[in-house]
Parts: C-alpha cells; sequence; structure tokens
C-alpha cells in the first residue's frame, strides 16, 4: 500500500515538474469506507457483519434468518469486496453450504440448501423464529417470497392491507410487516397487499422498508389496513455531493446545505435556482424580474464584493460556469449548496460567493421507466399598481392646478368628452397560460444506465407580448466496459426564445410599457387616431403603451449545449483516476424593432438592430483520488488534481434606421438608410485559468473528521506577479453521538460539532486591467462624416489580485427523537478583503479611474435548518423550517474614497452609499419628518422658500440649512432575516403543501413613487395614495405632502424617507394540493395536482412586488417599472410506467 | 507495480497531449480588440487617429443641451426651460441654485480633459515618428496645442483657472490649479502658438486652422478684459479676408447653409448623430412636424420681456416662433395671455430644423464662434478702451445693417458705459441660442444683477460655477471656489 502511494506521489511530481499545468493526481474515495479493512487484523469476522459491510458496499439489502447464519465465522483475509455483489455472495456462502437468490433488483434472501429445497417447490418458507432484516440502507425495492402462511396455528385474526409510497403513491412490494413483540410476521407481494395473522386486537404492527420511515400500528378492531410510507430523507441523502467528489453526510465538516427533488421549490420555473427558494437558509433567491425568462438573483450568505459580481458558481455535474436555466429543472436530482468557505474552496478563484452544485439524474437497473409529467398553468398579475382612476386624475389634477396657477386643467366640456377614460395596466396585462411537460426514461443493468429527459416549456406573459419557449433535451449515460473502468456522459441541449417587452431603467422617450401604463395620460383612448397612430399627450414625453406593446419587439434566441465526457480509471482497488473533458458552447441571438407605430420608430422610420454572440468555454480536467483505511481506524482519502480552462466570448451587432417597410422588421436590414443609418460593431475576448487542487479527508474512528484542502488558481487577468493564488482550507468534525458516552442517552441519534476555516476568491474583473492599451473610442465629425479616433483606455494597475474571501464557521448538526427532529446551527463570520475597487481618479488625468485592491466587507449570521416528522402515522405532518439572520457591514474603504455614492434609475440617481460601519450600497439620503402647516413654520425652517405643505426635512448637523451633509442612511438592501416554513400534511394519498417565505428588514429604492410624488411632468398620472391624502389646508393631517410644485422640494432632495420603502414581505409562496391516483393495471404511478404560486404576499411594499429589482443582480435594491409577479393556478399529472 | 507505472505515464502522455503548451504561454492574455501603444504610435496615421479622438472630446455637439443652453443661458435674462425630465436638471440653473454635485459640471469638466490628455498623448509622441515632414508636423502640433489651450479656455469660462496638465505622466495625479495669471498667460501663449502652427486653410470642415485659434484667443482675451489684445487678435483675424457675414441671418443656420463663410469655430454636427438636438426642445406641444422628426416633452422657451427687446423690423425676430396652429387645427399664441400677461413661451427657431433629421438628432452645425462675434468683439473692445469710438460703431452697424434695423450713430452714446449697454443688447439679439449670454453677462457686470431683477436669489459668487464635487474629493489640492 505504501508503495503505491509513493508511486502516486512519484507520478504527480513527475508530471507536476515536466507539465506543471498538467499534473492532475489525486487520490478519492469511490467505493464507500468500509469497515471490512478494519478487521482485517483479526483474522476471523462473523458472516453476519461481513454481509453488513457487503450490504454497505453494494447498496443492496440482504436478507437472513439469523439462526441459519449466526453460527458461521468466515476469514477476513479471504474476502475483498469486489464490484459484483453476486461474485462476494457466492465467495462468501458457497464454503458454508448457504445460497442466496435475488429479490428484486436489489435485494437478496440467503437460506440453507436445505430449506430452500424443501421450502422452494411449495413456494414458501418457514418463518418461525430468528428472520431478519438488516436494517437496509439502499433506496431500492426489495421483495420476498410470499409467506402468507405464517404460523397459522397461533393466529386468531387474519388482517389484509396494502402498502403505497407517500410521495408518489406507487405500490410497495417487500414491505416488512412483523406482528410486534413476536418474529411472526411477512412482506408484500408485488401488488403492496399483505395478509397477516395477529393473537388479538392489541396486537402492533411494525411497517418497515428500505428507505422509509418505520411505521407502528395498532390492529384494533380493522381488518383492512392500507398505510403509505414515508421516504426517509435523512437515508437518502447520506451522500453528499461535494467539490470533485462526494461524501458521506455524517462526514461532512463544512456547510453544504443539500436539496434533494423531493423538497424542490415547484412553480413555473426557468432557472434551477429557483427550487431552492426558501429552502435552505443563508440562501435568498429572488425573482428580480418577473418577466417570462426573468433575472434570479441569489445571494449565499450575503454579499461580499463591492464592485464585482456576488452572484455564487454554478456547476452542473462537475462543469464550473454552468448556466442555471440552461437546463430543465426536473432533470435535476439534487442541489448542493457549499456555503463556507472551506467546502467551497475547492473551487478557489470563483467559489467566494458560495458554489451552487447541481446533480442531474441517473439511470438505475432494472426494469426501463418512461415518466411524464406536465402542468397547466393560469398565470394572472398578483398585484396592480393602485393608480388614479381617469375620474380622480382628473379632480386631482384640476385642484393641483387650481393651487398652482388658479386655472383649472380640465374645463368642464373637456371633463364630459372625456368619458370614462382608460386604465392603461388593464390595456397591456392580461390572464396568461403556461404550460410545461416533461419526458423521461431511464433504466440501465449493471453494465450501464442511461437517463434521457425531454423537456418543453411554454409560458406567456402576464404583460402583452412577452413570453418564453424552452426546449431541452437531456442525455446521462454510463458505461462500465470493464470493472475498473468507468465512461460517462453528460449532455445538455437547449433552445429558449424569449420576446420581451421593452424593459429599461430609463424614462421619457426610452421607457418601456409598464412605465408608460402607469403615468400615461388615463383622459387618452386606446384607440388610434385617423392617422392610424396611438394617441398620446404632447406634453408627456411616453409613448403610448400600447404603441410599445404593438409597435415593439424584441427576440431572443439562445442555443446552448453543454455537456462533460468523463472516465474513471480505477488503477489499483481505492486508487481511482479522472479525466473530465467539459464544454459550453453558447449561441445567442437577439432582433430587436421599433416600428413607425411608436413615435421614435416613426421619425427613425423604423429602428433594427441584431446581436449574435457565441460564448464558448472548455475545460479539461485530471484528478486522482486514493482512499484507505489504516489499521481499521484511520480513514484517509486524498484527491489532487489539476484543470485547465479558457473563455472565449465573441459578438457581432448590426442595426440600421429608416427601412422601406415595417413589414420586413429586421429580416432585411439592407433596406435600411445605408448611408445614414447603418452600424456594424463586433468584438472579441478569452480568458484562461489553470488550476491545481488537493484535499484531504481524514477520519479517526469515525468519530474526529478533518479536512483539508488548497487550490491555486491562475489567470491570464492578472499580471505576471500575481497570476496565481492560494485557497486553503480546513475544517474539524467531531460526531459526539458516536461517543460512548453519548450513546447510553437515547435523545440524540445524531450530534456533530464542527468549525472550519477557508479562503476563496472572486475573480469577476474584466479584461486588460494590468495592461496598458489603447481603443478605438470617440468619433470626431470633421469634413462631414465621422473619423474614428483612438485614446488610452486606462492607467494600468499591474498589483491587481483577487478579492479573497476568508470565512469561518461554527456548526452544529443534531438528530433528536430518533430522528424526529433533526436540523443544524451554524454561525459564520465572512470576511472579504483587497476589494476591487474603481478608485476614482482626479479626471484632470483624463482618467475617471483606476481598478485597485483596498477595503473589506464582513457578512456575518445564523442559519438555523429544522426539519421535523410531527404526525407520521396514517395522517402525517412534517415541516421544514429554514431561518438566516444577516448583518452586512462595509468594514474598511480606502482613505481616498470615505464614501462612495452610487445608483441610478430612471431620473434618480446616486441614491447608494458605501461608507464604513454600514451595509454595502445602503440607501441614502433625507429624513423627512412630517409636513409643514403654516406659513410661520416655514419661515423658521431650514428651507424659508417652503410652503405649507411641503414636506419637513431634517437638518440633520443643525446648521439651519438642508444640504447633501443632511443625508443619512435611511435603509439596508440586505435582509436582516430570512425564514422558510414548508408544511406538509398527508393523508391516504392526499398531500397538502405550503411553502411561505418571508424577507425581513430590508429596504428599496421605489421609483415609481418617485415618479409618482414628483411627477416628470404634469399631466403624468401618480400613484393613487399619495394623491387622495395630500396636504391641503383643508386636510392637516395627511399623509402626503401637497403635490403643489413638486419640483421644489425634490431633485436631489427626492431620495427621502418617503421613497425608500421597506421591502419586507412574507409571502405565501406555493400551495399544492395533490392525490395519488390508486394504481391501474401498467402504470407505476399517478398523481394529480393542483397549485397555487405567489397566492399571498403581506408587505408594506406600494409596487408590484418588493423582490423585485431594477438592478437584477446587483447588490443595489430599486423597484422601477418592475414586471409583475404571476399569481399562478397550475394544474398538473405525473404519471410513471 | 510496473503496470502502475506504465499506467501513469500513459496519463501524462495523454495530459501532454490535451494541452502542448507551458503554463505561462496559457496564461498569456490575448488581447483581439485594444491595440498596443507600442507600435500603434509609431506611424503617422496612429497619430492621426489619435487627434481624431482628441477633437471627437473637443467637440462639444451631443452635449450642447447641457454646455450651450443649461449652463450658458437659463441662467440669464433670455431663455428658460420647462417641462419633460429634464426640468429637475434645468430647474437649479435658472434658479441659481445649483451645487457643486451637479453631473452637468462634471460632465463638461471630464469631456475637457479628456480632451486635454488625447492632446498631451500626441504632443508626446509626434517627435518620435520621424516619417512626418515638417509641415504635417508642425500642423498636427497645432491642432493638439489648440484643441488642449482651447479645452482649458472653455473650462475657465465656468470655473475660473483649472489645474494646466500638460503631460501624460501619472506621477502627479493630484495638481493643483494655478493662479489666474499664470493659467491666463499660459492658454493665450498656447492658442498664439497654435496660430501660428496652423494653416490659413484645412481640409475637412470642423478642423483647427489659423482663423478658428485666433477666434478662440479673441475670445479668450475679451472675457478676461485684455481689451487691447483681444482687438489686436480681432484685427489680425479680420485681416485674413477670409471670413464674412452671411447675407441673410435668418437663414444662417439651416443644414444647406452651414458651408458659408461667417462660422469660424464649429461643433459639426450630423443627422446620425452626434447631432444637434435643440429643436426636438423647441418645438411647443403639437407642433406640426416632419414625421422623422421628435419632440420632446422638455421645453426651451423664450422670456417675453427678451423678446420684446427686439425692433419689430429686426430680421433676427424671424428666427422666432410666437405663434402656430397646431395639429388640432388650433391657434396658438406664445407670447401673452389674451390678458397681456406674458407667458415667456416664444420658441427661438434659430437652428432651422433638418429635413433630413434623423429623430432628435439634426445635422445644423453648432457655431461656437462666427465672424459677427469677432466684429462685436472688436467693437467692445475698442469701446473699453478708449470709450466710444467709430470704429466701433462701424463694426456694430455691420451687424445691423444685415438685420435690417437701422444704423445707430456715435452721437448716440455719450460714454463707454451706454455703448457697453448697447452692446449686450446687440450681443443678445445677435447671438440668442448661442450660449454667449452668460458669459457677456458676466464680463459686463450685469450677470448678477439681471438674475436677482427676476427675483432669483443670485449672489456674487454664483459668476463662477463649483468645481466638481468628485475632482474635490479626489484632488486634495485642488481649491473650491468661493461660496460653495
Amino acid at each position: 500500500m505504501e508503495r503505491n502511494l509513493r508511486i502516486v506521489v512519484l507520478a504527480g511530481l513527475c508530471l507536476g515538474w515536466t507539465q506543471p499545468m498538467q499534473a492532475q493526481l489525486l487520490a478519492r474515495v469511490t467505493t464507500p469506507s468500509s469497515n471490512l479493512y478494519r478487521s482485517e487484523q483479526a483474522k476471523m469476522i462473523k458472516l453476519r457483519d461481513a454481509l453488513a459491510e457487503l450490504k454497505k458496499i453494494h447498496q443492496v439489502d440482504i436478507l437472513f434468518f439469523g439462526r441459519n447464519i449466526e453460527k458461521y465465522d468466515v476469514a477476513a483475509r479471504d474476502y475483498r469486496a469486489s464490484k459484483s455483489v453476486a461474485r462476494d455472495l457466492d465467495q462468501l456462502l458457497k464454503p458454508l453450504n448457504l445460497i442466496y437468490k435475488q429479490s428484486g433488483k436489489r435485494g437478496y434472501v440467503i437460506t440453507e440448501k436445505q430449506a430452500e429445497q424443501k421450502a422452494s417447490p411449495e413456494n414458501k418458507i418457514t418463518a418461525a423464529a430468528g428472520m431478519e432484516l438488516l436494517t437496509p440502507i439502499a433506496a431500492a425495492t426489495i421483495q420476498l417470497r410470499t409467506q402468507r402462511e405464517v404460523s397459522l396455528a397461533i393466529a386468531d385474526i387474519s388482517v389484509s392491507g396494502k402498502i403505497i409510497a407517500s410521495d408518489n403513491g406507487e405500490t410497495l412490494p417487500g414491505v416488512s410487516v412483523l406482528v410486534k413483540g413476536t418474529s411472526q410476521g411477512t412482506t408484500t407481494d408485488q401488488a403492496g397487499e399483505f395478509t397477516v395473522s395477529v393473537p388479538d386486537q392489541s396486537s402492533v404492527l411494525v411497517f418497515s422498508f428500505v428507505g422509509y420511515v418505520s411505521q407502528e400500528v395498532t390492529v384494533g378492531s380493522k381488518t383492512r389496513l392500507n398505510l403509505s410510507l414515508e421516504p426517509d430523507t435523512k437515508v437518502l441523502s447520506e451522500v453528499v455531493v461535494v467539490g470533485y467528489g462526494t461524501q458521506k453526510k455524517s462526514d461532512l465538516t463544512g456547510s453544504v446545505a443539500s436539496i434533494g427533488e423531493k423538497d424542490f421549490t415547484q412553480g413555473v420555473n426557468n432557472s434551477a435556482l429557483q427550487l431552492l427558494n426558501g429552502k435552505a437558509s443563508g440562501v435568498q433567491i429572488s425573482q428580480s424580474s418577473s418577466a417570462p425568462g426573468g433575472g434570479i438573483a441569489i445571494r449565499i450568505r450575503g454579499a461580499g464584493s463591492i464592485n464585482s459580481s456576488n452572484q455564487p458558481l454554478i456547476v452542473i455535474d462537475g462543469f464550473p460556469g454552468a448556466s442555471a436555466t440552461s437546463i430543465s429543472p426536473e432533470d435535476i436530482e439534487s442541489i448542493q449548496i457549499l456555503k463556507d468557505a472551506s467546502a467551497a474552496a475547492i473551487y478557489g478563484s470563483r467559489a467566494a460567493n458560495g458554489v451552487v452544485l447541481i446533480t442531474t439524474k441517473k439511470g438505475k437497473s432494472g426494469t426501463p421507466k418512461v415518466n411524464y409529467s406536465a402542468y397547466l398553468g393560469v398565470q394572472t398579475v398578483a398585484r396592480r399598481m393602485g393608480l388614479l382612476t381617469t375620474p380622480q386624475y382628473i379632480d386631482v389634477l384640476n385642484d393641483l392646478s387650481m393651487e398652482q396657477s388658479g386655472k383649472p386643467r380640465y374645463t368642464p366640456e373637456q371633463i364630459s368628452a372625456i368619458g370614462g377614460g382608460t386604465d392603461w395596466q388593464d390595456q397591456i396585462f392580461h390572464t396568461a397560460l403556461a404550460q410545461n411537460h416533461q419526458l423521461s426514461f431511464s433504466g440501465g443493468s449493471d453494465k450501464s444506465n442511461y437517463y434521457l429527459g425531454l423537456n418543453y416549456l411554454n409560458q406567456d406573459g402576464v404583460v402583452l407580448n412577452s413570453g418564453l419557449k424552452k426546449y431541452n433535451i437531456r442525455l446521462n449515460y454510463e458505461i462500465n466496459p470493464s470493472d475498473k473502468l468507468k465512461v460517462t456522459l453528460n449532455l445538455n441541449t437547449n433552445r429558449s426564445t424569449t420576446t420581451n417587452i421593452l424593459t429599461t431603467n430609463s424614462g421619457n422617450e426610452n421607457a418601456g410599457p409598464i412605465n408608460s401604463a402607469l403615468q400615461f395620460d388615463p383622459t387618452i383612448s386606446p384607440e388610434k387616431d385617423e392617422d392610424g397612430q396611438y394617441r398620446y399627450n404632447p406634453l408627456i414625453s411616453l409613448e403610448n403603451p400600447l404603441a410599445l406593446i404593438n409597435g415593439f419587439t424584441q427576440k431572443n434566441v439562445n442555443n446552448r449545449t453543454f455537456g462533460t465526457l468523463s472516465a474513471d480509471y480505477t488503477l489499483l482497488k481505492g486508487w481511482t483516476t479522472t479525466l473530465r473533458l467539459g464544454a459550453d458552447i453558447a449561441n445567442g441571438r437577439n432582433d430587436s424593432y421599433n416600428s413607425r407605430t411608436t413615435q421614435k420608430g416613426l421619425s427613425a422610420g423604423g429602428i433594427g438592430s441584431i446581436g449574435v454572440g457565441e460564448d464558448t468555454h472548455w475545460i479539461s480536467e485530471l484528478f486522482t483520488t486514493y482512499a484507505h483505511t489504516f489499521n481499521g481506524i484511520h480513514q484517509l482519502s486524498i484527491l489532487g488534481g489539476a484543470t485547465l480552462e479558457k473563455y472565449d466570448i465573441s459578438n457581432v451587432g448590426a442595426s440600421s434606421i429608416g427601412f422601406l417597410s415595417d413589414a420586413s422588421l429586421t429580416n432585411l436590414l439592407q433596406s435600411g438608410d445605408g448611408d445614414r443609418g447603418d452600424n456594424v460593431s463586433s468584438g472579441r475576448s478569452t480568458n484562461q485559468l489553470n488550476s491545481y487542487l488537493g484535499r484531504v479527508n481524514y477520519t479517526l474512528k469515525e468519530k474526529y473528521l478533518l479536512t483539508a484542502s488548497i487550490r491555486a488558481d491562475g489567470t491570464s487577468r492578472f499580471s505576471d506577479k500575481n497570476k496565481f493564488a492560494f485557497f486553503p482550507s480546513f475544517a474539524l468534525g467531531w460526531r459526539i453521538s458516536e461517543e460512548p458516552f453519548m450513546q447510553q442517552s437515547n435523545l440524540f441519534s445524531d450530534l456533530k460539532l464542527r468549525m472550519s476555516y477557508g479562503q476563496s476568491g472572486n475573480q469577476a474583473i474584466g479584461n486588460f486591467q494590468t495592461l496598458t492599451t489603447f481603443v478605438a473610442s470617440g468619433n470626431a465629425v470633421l469634413g462631414g462624416g465621422l473619423l474614428q479616433g483612438v485614446e488610452p483606455a486606462r492607467i494600468p494597475n499591474s498589483d491587481l489580485r483577487w478579492e479573497t474571501t476568508e470565512e469561518v464557521d461554527f456548526g452544529i448538526d443534531f438528530a433528536i427523537i430518533k430522528g424526529r427532529v433533526s436540523g443544524s446551527l451554524e454561525y459564520y463570520i465572512k470576511n472579504t478583503r483587497d476589494q476591487l475597487f474603481n478608485k476614482p481618479l482626479p479626471t484632470t488625468s483624463g482618467f475617471q479611474n483606476i481598478l485597485v485592491n483596498f477595503g473589506a466587507v464582513r457578512n456575518q449570521g445564523i442559519d438555523l435548518m429544522i426539519e421535523t416528522r410531527n404526525l407520521v402515522n396514517a395522517f402525517k405532518w412534517n415541516t421544514n423550517f429554514t431561518f438566516s439572520t444577516l448583518k452586512n457591514t462595509v468594514v474598511e474603504l480606502p482613505d481616498f474614497i470615505p464614501q462612495l455614492l452610487t445608483g441610478g434609475v430612471g431620473f434618480t440617481a446616486n441614491y447608494a452609499i458605501v461608507k464604513e460601519g454600514a451595509p454595502m450600497r445602503s440607501f441614502y439620503g433625507y429624513q423627512t419628518d412630517g409636513i409643514y402647516q403654516t406659513t410661520d413654520e416655514v419661515k423658521d425652517s431650514p428651507q424659508p422658500n417652503f410652503k405649507p405643505g411641503y414636506p419637513r426635512f431634517v437638518d440633520q448637523n443643525g446648521d439651519g440649512k438642508i444640504t447633501p451633509d443632511d443625508r443619512v442612511i435611511l435603509g439596508s438592501p440586505f435582509p436582516k432575516l430570512l425564514f422558510g416554513l414548508n408544511n406538509s400534511f398527508s393523508y391516504r394519498g392526499v398531500t397538502l403543501e405550503a411553502l411561505i417565505t418571508a424577507v425581513q428588514g430590508i429596504s428599496s429604492l421605489d421609483n415609481n413613487i418617485v415618479e409618482s410624488l414628483y411627477p416628470i411632468n404634469f399631466d403624468r398620472n401618480r400613484v393613487a395614495v399619495h394623491y387622495l391624502d395630500r396636504w391641503t389646508p383643508d386636510n392637516p393631517g395627511a399623509q402626503y405632502p401637497s403635490g403643489v410644485n413638486p419640483s421644489v422640494y425634490g431633485g436631489a432632495l427626492a431620495v427621502n424617507s418617503l421613497t425608500i420603502s421597506d421591502a419586507s414581505f412574507i409571502r405565501l409562496k406555493t400551495m399544492t394540493l395533490s392525490y395519488a391516483i390508486p394504481i391501474k393495471k401498467g402504470i407505476r404511478s399517478a398523481s394529480v395536482y393542483v397549485a397555487a404560486d405567489n397566492l399571498l404576499t403581506i408587505t408594506k411594499f406600494l409596487g408590484f412586488d418588493p423582490d423585485a429589482n431594477a438592478s437584477e443582480t446587483g447588490i443595489e435594491r430599486a423597484s422601477y417599472n418592475s414586471y409583475p409577479l404571476n399569481r399562478t393556478v397550475r394544474f398538473g399529472v405525473n404519471v410513471g410506467f | 507495480m510496473k503496470k502502475i507505472l506504465n499506467k501513469s505515464v500513459l496519463i501524462a502522455l495523454v495530459i501532454g497531449c490535451l494541452v502542448p503548451m507551458s503554463c505561462k504561454e496559457f496564461l498569456a492574455e490575448e488581447v483581439f480588440t485594444q491595440y498596443d501603444p507600442q507600435s500603434f504610435l509609431q506611424s503617422e496615421d496612429g497619430i492621426k487617429k489619435v487627434l481624431y479622438g482628441a477633437y471627437s472630446r473637443s467637440q462639444v455637439n451631443g452635449g450642447a443641451r447641457e454646455d450651450q443652453w443649461t449652463l450658458s443661458e437659463f441662467p440669464t435674462d433670455m431663455t428658460l426651460e420647462s417641462g419633460g425630465q429634464f426640468e429637475k436638471d434645468a430647474l437649479p440653473f435658472i434658479n441659481f441654485q445649483w451645487d457643486a454635485s451637479s453631473g452637468f459640471l462634471r460632465g463638461i469638466w471630464v469631456q475637457m480633459y479628456i480632451a486635454v490628455r488625447d492632446a498631451n498623448v500626441l504632443l508626446e509622441n509626434i517627435d518620435k515618428v520621424t516619417s512626418i515632414p515638417p509641415a504635417r508636423l508642425a500642423q498636427y502640433k497645432g491642432e493638439a496645442q489648440f484643441i488642449r489651450a482651447e479645452a482649458f479656455a472653455h473650462l475657465y469660462r465656468y470655473f475660473g483657472p483649472v489645474p494646466l496638465v500638460l503631460t501624460t505622466s501619472t506621477d502627479d495625479l493630484q495638481p493643483a490649479r494655478p493662479t489666474d495669471a499664470e493659467f491666463v498667460a499660459f492658454v493665450s501663449n498656447e492658442l498664439a502658438e497654435a496660430a501660428k502652427n496652423l494653416p490659413v486653410s484645412q481640409p475637412l470642415r470642423g478642423q483647427a486652422d489659423k482663423g478658428v485659434a485666433l477666434a478662440v484667443l479673441t475670445k479668450f482675451y475679451l472675457n478676461t478684459k485684455q481689451w487691447q489684445k483681444s482687438a489686436d487678435v480681432a484685427k489680425e483675424l479680420i485681416d485674413l479676408k477670409k471670413y464674412k457675414l452671411y447675407p441673410q441671418i435668418e437663414n444662417l443656420f439651416a443644414t444647406e447653409n452651414e458651408n458659408n463663410d461667417e462660422f469660424i469655430f464649429i461643433y459639426p454636427c450630423l443627422a446620425q448623430g452626434p447631432g444637434n438636438q435643440y429643436m426636438p426642445h423647441a418645438f411647443p406641444p403639437n407642433y406640426p412636424i416632419l414625421s422623422n422628426w421628435i419632440n420632446y416633452g422638455a421645453q426651451f422657451r423664450t422670456y417675453t420681456a427678451f423678446y420684446k427687446t427686439f425692433d419689430p423690423i429686426d430680421r433676427r425676430l424671424k428666427m422666432f416662433v410666437t405663434e402656430y396652429t397646431d395639429t388640432k387645427g388650433k391657434l396658438q399664441k406664445l407670447l401673452e395671455d389674451a390678458d397681456g400677461k406674458p407667458l415667456d413661451n416664444a420658441r427661438s427657431f434659430k437652428y432651422t430644423p433638418d429635413p433630413n433629421a434623423i429623430s432628435q438628432n439634426h445635422g445644423n452645425d453648432i457655431p461656437v464662434i462666427r465672424y459677427a462675434d469677432i466684429l462685436l468683439s472688436r467693437a467692445e473692445a475698442l469701446n473699453e478702451l478708449s470709450g466710444p469710438n467709430q470704429e466701433s460703431i462701424d463694426l456694430i452697424n455691420q451687424i445691423r445693417t444685415r438685420a435690417a434695423v437701422p444704423a445707430i450713430a456715435l452721437g448716440d452714446f455719450p460714454s463707454k458705459e451706454k455703448l457697453r449697454d448697447h452692446l449686450l443688447k446687440e450681443r443678445g439679439w445677435e447671438f440668442f441660442t448661442e450660449g454667449k449670454r452668460r458669459e457677456d453677462q458676466i464680463r459686463m457686470g450685469t450677470f448678477i444683477s439681471s438674475a436677482i431683477s427676476r427675483g432669483k436669489n443670485a449672489q456674487p459668487f454664483h459668476v463662477l460655477y463649483p468645481l466638481p464635487q468628485a475632482e474635490i474629493e479626489a484632488n486634495p489640492n485642488l481649491k473650491q471656489n468661493d461660496g460653495y
């Protein structure tokens, strides 16, 4: 063994020296660490123990009669687990004159030869005493020959029944049914039926089955007992995927949240991230736009980077840098979130924001399975903005106009001509359908397995002319040509077509239909005028909402194929080397056409543009793993590897204006005005990563755990002196529940303390920051034409390096009351230093800033997850609860930036501040304190030019003036608390599930409120509440200011405590009622459900959705013309064949 | 064991084949879309491209709304703005409530310093390119010198003396402000030097030539009250005999006439952009426009009181719209309401709408200095030097004759002050909508008093704008203007 090790090291060193970048050696545990090796020292072991080990290794169930085998010992030395369970059993049992029979896919029954011969012809065996069922670990079915005639002599009452699985309604064959306190019992047959005889009514039947929670039922007067067994998630998720390998959950030392398919948050999901909503503590999933295909922002334990990306790394089946939207959520088996730096550090420079590992489904050996699931969803706008209705609008504008200029805006004749007016929200919103179909085929043998998934999603948007169509095909194929070689192909190909409305963060002529619908003149008719143009109000620089809906088209087509091909070769037992090649090729095309239907399109004669891009990313990884147990108590596994990656991005754009006709849209750009309108552009950039990684896992006596890892990452983006950086981590764990002193107490079935430290990085900077280059920039108008200029691009900084995040995590994992309550509690402190900062330069240099490393941000918080099985009998009630706190603080800022003001949405700017001691990008503005009531009050105030009815701004520094120095922090863009509460109730195949999520202590700038309180022009419509309760001399107690000449108290003052809103909310995210239909012939399982998403949101926020964010995945939060949240009712069906 | 070794070798071979290059090579940063200055600046062509970069920053065509009108006319007695989202940006300048956080001030500051940087790149590198013949070398240098000096002069109008950055070296990124005398001396010398280096004519319209440099120098001297020098340089420019007044003032600003002999220094505009975006702000509501035009919600309006100072027969009045029939057939009056109350809503249509405009972009070049300004500058300088004199009167009358208003006579002006007052009026009538009113009022000392008479809370320090706050924060050596 030692010699083998030496060779590994030697080979690694050789490779490292000759080809430094390609050394990819390491060891990994491929077979689960086994206690068998421990007994090597002892000459003989109990057969019973040997079988128990086999069961673990092969993930099968082995049934035997205890008395039959109790007497046998086997020589440990002679025995080694192989790939084949049959071979191992043969080896063990043959010398002992024992035989076995396979039962079901993964079950084996051991009998004595004579017994078998006797029982077989009559198709029964005597189940007298000593029948044992080893507690199973694998999620496989097991079936035993029927044993209905058990101990008839003592039977008084015959009880029969049927057992089904509670999760999918499938019947369960092979469930063990035992009369408690006796050895009498039976198992269910293929149809899940059983019949058993019990002595009397007080008898208790114990039902147990692999991968399911055991149940006890008192017989009572019943003779028919139908039960559904609940899957034991603890068991199912025992092995979790970690970076570059898998680990037993009990051996984890870092912070890893693992969510299996059963727990995914359902809905009309385009992104895999939506599946995690409310399900993992410390993880905030925000739907920043509810448009079909809209952005999802995910934050794992806050955000550490001030200026770079705060999105985590997505890894799909080992392929890093994948996209969570270019996959069918229904192909996913489980998602692991590496939350702390110790777990994530193996991904080095891209792990600072956490890592999301997505594992897709695999085929299992056995009968091929076909699954079909589908839903039809009906979507409506969950909440509209409460705008002034047309009569209210006329009244309010007349009143304001009277107060401003003494003349009403509308004469009685005009008012009567207007009639009912138009609700522009009605004009652009509609009820939309969504449908999703997933068809999958899976199966396999012991030499290969396959999974093929086909998905079609078609979601219409609740705003007219928006929608998403997505097609996805996934093939996972695994072959084992020999015992030593395994070849795996994971291939996913995807096409999506998104039709978007115009969404911009600008106002006026450049605003989209939502902005326009909120502010457009409600006295205008939606009909077109005599010239066939939509009507508009010339004083409002907004396009008619319908002109934008019908006259502006924007289509985005993406084709993306990605996958990995890997070969695992077992060099020696315990030593496996993996070569993994992966590629991700994305081609996208954007078309946008602004026709003559809009004012802008009319004046330009149509504006058309096409953008095409190709992004490729390939990876080559070689890593090796070695696992061994020394002296039966030292379990060691080692991983080592190296990777190469390259990203290559290129794009082409073309646009024109002044088209011959709108009919050709973007399909005939050459029909545009070539001289004046044609525009072309293109670009290309690449970047490379080269990494070396290593990890050691050491377990002593299965109680004391140690993990240490290191990754060295090199990037093309930094200069030679900083190309490589090292990201180490270590973690310790102590499974207290394994200590003898704990095993006496029955309280804890599991208790583990863990502590970890790690470093990870963030290289999300642009290319060329360390180089001096010149770029094509600036078009001079000379001689009546444009001449392209060239300018220096930047002042380079060759000292740039990675932002580094250091994190310490303390955790406790526990399970009490026989696993009825389990969970984990963690506390973390995460410091991100060497922030990549655009240091503002004096622009006298001709440059506005230079990228430097400086400053630190800290995130700290508590993550709590609790899972309880409150009721476990026929009526079941399970609860999952996640809770987390977050405190984000800017710890250190460069002296050159005592504070940084940023933010820009619509016409509101500089509302967010980065300042030491405050959360990153806190809201920064003026505090208001009521409303001025009298002219005397105004006269003595810091704002003597104000009028009664204007808001009173707080003179924070008491200098008698309101200046920018009076701004204070008005809120944080980070939630103080997050929680998710999922309750599931089931009874006889009917399941009701409800997920509540909540985000508390978060604020947002509501720019629609800014535009309501400070209308860009007088005629724009406004949010009703601000004007129905506005200050007038007759309404001195009003909540809102007078609205008379509001620009006087607006402008830079508009960022104030009236416009920064509390965006906390509690949402009934999804509620599902499902029914497992009793099985019919030829169908494995069937269920139907009805679900409602976003049924209820409790919030003080006035906009469409407090969760929406105009800055998409950015930290700055602003709500502005967000695509409205959908309330969806889904009707679905799942069928398995 | 041997088998294992063989396998290791095999693995090594596999990886070796995968990436047959060294680590350092693999991690080299590839540049596809940018240029290496080492080679790029070695050719005349590269130098020319840098010069175009400098020109692009020096031309305030797309940003004229902020620069020419908002900063230079809204705080005066001529023009105001209402409506559109622009109103909130315009109001501080109309109401004398601007502060150092203004994005417009920072915008023009940054743009001018980028022009300075680009000019510095050229001036530092051009001597290394030996292939350029001396005449062209002098011309390129002259253009870069002009762009740099003009940018400084531009900033001076708003901020007073600003740091003179004359190198691309990044050793001192925190320059201090020079004294007024140092600054004025440098810019004057540099413009004079540029005028020497530049040819009288250049092939491309919009390129700097001798006349352009002299024109900027004339105005710089005038605004710094170096009357004699201003008068002299104006004379030198007049004596070039290259420029003359265009006969029909009301047609001067139309795109088809922009190739005239009157425009000296221009910000050239194109319909495909960067364009002149004045007209979308000037069209009144529901004004009948061509389908390829656009009418913004933001409205640039003229004070009725200013309009009323014109002689009714003044041809320059033809460039105003005071009433129109809107698209709904309704006659709209813009000067006064039925009660004779001023509406302050007349529209200057000086930039005759371009029939080929594309949306908001019209092709009308924006004149920065035209010959009429040189004539009136010399008239003003001579008056300041020696009081009313016949040459000044004659110069003014050239302008008045073209405008078809009666000539003035020397006898009408008993004092320097009287002629100065007339010059301010004459300049108003001649240069409305050309972004000159603020500097004229400041030079003639009426900027603050005129604002106070309009009811604004104007203070003496308002004659200078504050340096952008971000600059003050980034550069501790920079002293803010008094009052801010």
